[in-house]
């Protein structure tokens, strides 16, 4: 019952906020429900990796992987509240603002986490299919190149100031991010035939997405900051991240309560 | 039934399902015999991380 809600959150989230991006439905009358839709998304991720902390225990190694992403995801949900509230409430500038800090430190903080969780799974590299570990050379290659050019290439401002240059923090941020984010793929496919391979799928996707948003956000921020269409749907990537690294959490945390679940008496 | 075999057979179900499922199962495994622990922690690995993944965890066990 509860993963059925769980899962019908997520794809409403996913599906209401694909209609209202893609159709730009009601202009800015739809403004509230746009921005309350794009912060239950990562509160969704929030809820999700709590879950699988508490389903570990506190007291085990994964236990305190998750809970360094949980309190990532709980940083950037912080941060994303913070840039609705300047955008949509105050109506000031969001940009740079204390909402960057709790941005900026999710970065490591979920880097660290899948760090932790790509040594307990003890990855053969040996014996990883040559595609999956191809398809992670390329994917890290194009990202580093991606995050390299469109936040810090094209996000240096010469001879600025720090206040300038803030959104070169935001590059090296999203490299921190890149090399654990990918190596989640090969970390999956150590699990293929088992019920945590999907989960762990999802959560790389989530990821990938999450990075090519941040990508695609240095690229076009301009038109982007000022509310332009289509390049808020960078947006949509961002939210398909959240939904996705949610689904994969709790996908896990559900496989394993359903086993603890066996012992308790009915 | 060797206290040695339940022992490690919990402390794999604890690195890879945490501590609380393994508690669970060391309580089930208080009165089985070596030969079921074996069978029923190969099944569980098995469900939840794939066979290749769980015959290479359960090396020290068979």
């Amino acid at each position: 019952m509860a993963k059925n809600i769980f899962i019908a959150t997520g794809l409403f989230i996913l599906g209401a906020s694909s209609i209202l991006y893609i159709l730009d439905m009601g202009g800015d009358k739809n403004r509230l429900f746009e921005n309350l839709l794009y912060l239950s998304a990562p509160i969704l991720t929030v809820f999700a990796a709590a879950f699988i902390v508490r389903t570990y225990g506190f007291s085990s190694k994964h236990g305190r992987a998750f809970f360094l992403i949980f309190l990532g995801y709980l940083s950037w949900l912080i941060g994303e509240t913070l840039w609705v509230v300047f955008d949509y409430v105050l109506g000031i500038d969001p940009y740079p603002s204390i909402a960057d800090f709790f941005f900026l430190t999710a970065y490591p903080l979920i880097a660290l986490g899948i760090i932790f969780e790509v040594k307990l799974a003890d990855i053969k590299f040996s014996s990883i299919n040559r595609a999956i570990l191809i398809t992670f050379g390329v994917l890290t290659t194009l990202l580093v190149i991606g995050v390299t050019y469109s936040e810090l290439i094209l996000a240096y401002v010469p001879g600025g100031s720090l206040y300038d240059n803030l959104a070169l923090v935001y590059g090296f941020a999203s490299l921190i991010l890149v090399i654990p984010a990918m190596l989640i793929l090969p970390l999956a496919w150590e699990f293929k035939g088992g019920k945590i391979f999907i989960p762990w799928l999802l959560i790389f996707i989530g990821l990938f997405l999450d990075l090519l948003g941040d990508t695609l956000y240095g690229v076009f921020l301009e038109p982007y900051l000022e509310g332009l269409n289509p390049y808020e749907l960078v947006d949509l990537l961002w939210i398909g991240e959240y939904v996705l690294v949610a689904f994969g959490l709790a996908g896990i945390a559900f496989v394993i309560r359903d086993i603890q679940k066996r012992f308790v008496p009915k | 039934m060797t206290n040695e075999v339940k022992d490690q057979a919990v402390k794999l179900i604890s690195e890879s399902l945490g501590e609380v499922t393994a508690k669970s199962y060391a309580e089930f495994y208080k009165d089985k015999n070596d030969e079921i622990v074996k069978a029923s922690v190969q099944e569980l690995l098995i469900e939840v991380l794939g066979e290749r993944k769980a015959l290479e965890k359960m090396k020290g066990l068979l």
